[in-house]
């Protein structure tokens, strides 16, 4: 018979064994770094240690920013204190998507309930899906997170079989942040310095300063979005979201998703993409997306007036 | 279901054991299943086309052995069929592009329409795949193929379909129609060779991947020092992608009992000339354009002056293969012009013997080939501009790209080229094969434990996709 001729049983044998001993061997030492990362990794609390995340979640401030690096880099929490009396923390972090954002929240909340949280819309496209690496090392710690992850990749269970997973591309962070320690900003905010590079300013002059068009959006992120804000709804927390200015005036694909959420849960909005005060202003921005320090400084002033106004008519 | 990705590798592991389970008159069946599903998962609008092209090539095929007096029409058929696909997918509209900007410019009052059809995947490869069939088997080098099974399969492989190693019927039909015993080295090798092409895709050209396209896509903002490390690092970058697909192509299809044709052998680190590059350097395509353009091109003259022409048009072909536009064409002229000049320079007989002199080759030949991929790698002769005046603004300050990519990229650079360099002409697989216990379980693990630790897991397309 053909089927039999064609398989040698001490060869299948062969294969076999390799393969699991293989598998055993490369799970050993996945397990083995693993714990020895997370140790370390679970232990910092600042500093480049990409633990960053540790800090946030043990902070207890009045208000919140949340959001990717148009978070992070363009809101500045003492003018925002200054001004409403709220204490202010600044927990965006660069290239975060919704699901994260939810994550950090869920974490948040088990420690402190803040009164009110902003949350800069600024980017629900699909680039931003690999935001959520940023909580892949609670995953074996917090049930939440683990969640949150696997509704974003149906692949995670098998995915993070190899405990390793979890430290994907984080041990050079985590060395440098052992290695160099030091403490955790006490506002979370981090202007970016300089202006505009003539290059780039050139390159849209060229385009004919084409309106930014912003492609597609997650279906991930709007639902992790939806889930923010009954979150924040559930704990009686005020979530108001901000869109904050870009070079080249721009309508995101995702604005009308925004919306109906604002709507669905009475959520003020904040609008400031398409400001005259800031469009195609190079001295105010680092890049087509990012304001300088002093743009972020005369834009926190802004929106901090605009937040006044709000929590004055929401009482 | 890419060649990383988790959904291909489960999709692997039933087609193996199917495989192998199945009597073997069936294999055939289950692979050409197993192709068309593959092709499909990936872009379902053009499973069509590849059956057409199938079903036309074989036609063609069996009528060139069947009508001989009219062998010159069929084979005519035969490349305007192919041809005409390509040209219609990859250059209709840059054509279209390049007659309009005439017309216009002539002020006449014609217009050629442009379509918004995508590329269809891997039509490039095996479009090529069944021109060479339809030549060989007008050229009496082989028969044609009488199975129509065979042929399907020898076209829609799922190993190679979607960037080759660009197959030889005469090579591919003979382990078509053989049978291949589950054999324990080819399982050990396949792995090998697997395992080596995920370390390489993501590693190496993914975690250099993320530097050159932060780079390449706002060259005004960057200065001088890092264009020129981008120069370096993207031959590299290119290298890992294409040869580590080629790498897990092969190892899959070595699963299954299958020989792929070797499609590199360190070109880019033991190169001693442009010349020697193109022997080790996507090797299929080349070996392709010579056996197909250059021969027959040349016939039976030897004069320099026609092999240096043959060398133009098969680097021109090779340009215009890759992609549309004219920095690909220029790309081509390029390698045209180094192999002309090596050869006139004499550079084979130059720098040799000493150690010294061999590696200043090696480093004089990467350096050379990296200029000419820029014209690979730019998207128009305006961003080369953006380049040439960023490169002359003398600014020597270094873009890292983020303290852990920059890290991943020495990191994986240095094993990559270490191993690279020990391995010269011999394949991975054949390599390690040699190699003691400890050391062969060693290397597996570490590759495995590295791609772990710092590989874009869920990374980035194929580069060569896109042709």
């Amino acid at each position: 018979m053909a089927r039999t001729l064609s398989i040698s049983n001490s060869d299948i044998k062969k294969v076999v064994v390799k393969a699991i001993a293989f598998l055993t061997l490369s799970w050993i030492i996945s397990s083995g770094l693993y714990y020895g990362l997370d140790y370390v990794y679970m232990r910092s609390y600042g500093g480049n240690s990409g633990a960053y995340v540790n800090h946030v979640i043990r902070t207890k401030y009045d208000a919140y920013i949340f959001g990717a690096s148009r978070a992070v880099h363009h809101y500045d929490p003492s003018i925002i204190e200054e001004k409403l009396g709220l204490s202010c923390y600044n927990a965006g972090d660069d290239a975060k998507n919704p699901a994260y954002q939810l994550g950090l929240l869920k974490m948040l909340l088990a420690n402190h309930t803040p009164k009110l949280v902003i949350y800069e819309i600024g980017d629900l496209s699909p680039k931003l899906g690999k935001g959520i690496m940023g909580l892949h090392p609670y995953y074996y710690h917090n049930d939440d997170i683990k969640e949150i992850i696997e509704t974003g990749d149906k692949w995670a269970k098998v995915k993070f079989a190899y405990p390793l997973y979890a430290y994907n591309r984080k041990f050079v962070a985590i060395l440098i942040g052992f290695l160099r320690s030091y403490p955790p900003s006490e506002t979370g905010f981090r202007p970016l310095a300089g202006e505009m590079h003539p290059g780039e300013i050139a390159r849209i002059n060229e385009s004919s300063k084409q309106p930014g068009s912003v492609g597609n959006f997650d279906p991930n992120a709007v639902v992790s979005l939806r889930l923010f804000a009954h979150e924040c709804r559930e704990k009686g927390i005020g979530l108001i979201f901000s869109f904050s200015p870009s070079y080249v005036p721009r309508e995101p694909a995702w604005m009308d998703v925004i919306r109906q959420i604002a709507v669905d849960n009475d959520i003020p909005l904040v609008l400031y993409g398409e400001n005259l005060q800031f469009i195609y202003n190079p001295k105010l921005f680092k890049d087509t997306l990012h304001l300088n320090a002093n743009g972020t400084r005369f834009f926190t002033q802004l929106f901090a007036d605009s937040l006044a106004v709000i929590l004055e008519r929401e009482g | 279901m890419q060649f990383t990705s988790i959904p291909f590798f489960i999709f692997l592991f039933v087609v193996v054991v199917a495989y192998y389970i199945l009597p073997n008159r069936y294999r055939n069946y289950l692979l050409l299943v197993a192709s068309y599903y593959f092709y499909f998962s990936i872009q379902p609008e053009y499973l069509v086309l590849l059956i057409l092209s199938t079903l036309v090539n074989y036609l063609l095929g069996r009528g060139l052995e069947a009508y001989p007096k009219r062998k010159k029409m069929l084979l005519g058929v035969g490349l305007l069929f192919n041809l005409g696909i390509l040209f219609f997918f990859k250059y209709f509209n840059f054509f279209g592009e390049q007659l309009n900007a005439i017309f216009s410019s002539f002020s006449l009052n014609l217009k050629i329409p442009q379509h918004s059809l995508i590329l269809p995947i891997g039509i490039s490869f095996y479009t090529f795949m069944a021109l060479g069939y339809i030549l060989d088997v007008y050229w009496g080098d082989i028969k044609s193929q009488r199975n129509l099974l065979t042929f399907s399969v020898y076209l829609a492989f799922f190993p190679q379909i979607l960037c080759g190693p660009i197959g030889r019927a005469k090579n591919l039909f003979k382990q078509f129609s053989s049978e291949h015993p589950l054999l324990y080295d080819n399982f050990a090798n396949g792995f090998r060779l697997v395992l080596w092409g995920l370390f390489k895709k993501m590693v190496v050209a993914d975690n250099i991947g993320a530097y050159v396209d932060a780079v390449y896509n706002n060259i005004p903002m960057h200065s001088t020092l890092t264009l020129i490390v981008t120069t370096l690092l993207y031959p590299l970058q290119l290298y890992a992608d294409f040869g580590g697909y080629s790498d897990i192509a092969r190892g899959v299809a070595k699963l299954l009992g299958f020989d792929l044709m070797v499609n590199f052998r360190t070109p880019y680190v033991n190169s001693t000339s442009v010349t020697d590059y193109w022997k080790r350097n996507h090797i299929s395509l080349t070996s392709w354009l010579r056996d197909y353009v250059f021969f027959p091109f040349m016939g039976t003259s030897s004069s320099k002056g026609k092999v240096y022409l043959g060398i133009v048009i098969m680097f021109l072909a090779s340009g215009i293969w890759h992609g549309v536009g004219w920095m690909f064409i220029i790309w081509g002229a390029i390698q045209a012009l180094y192999l002309i000049v090596e050869d006139l320079a004499g550079w084979d007989k130059k720098f040799v013997g000493n150690k010294i002199s061999i590696s200043f080759k090696k480093t004089f030949t990467y350096i050379v080939i990296a200029i000419g991929l820029v014209f690979f790698r730019l998207p128009s002769i305006k961003e080369l501009g953006h380049m040439l005046n960023s490169l002359l603004s003398s600014n020597w300050t270094l873009f890292m790209g983020g303290s852990s990519n920059s890290a991943f990229i020495a990191i994986g650079v240095v094993i990559l080229l270490v191993l690279e360099m020990m391995l010269d002409k011999k394949q991975m697989d054949q390599w390690i094969a040699e190699k003691h216990l400890v050391l062969r379980w060693g290397t597996y693990l570490s590759l495995m434990t590295v791609t772990l630790l710092i590989g874009v897991l869920d990374g980035q397309d194929f580069i060569y996709f896109q042709f």
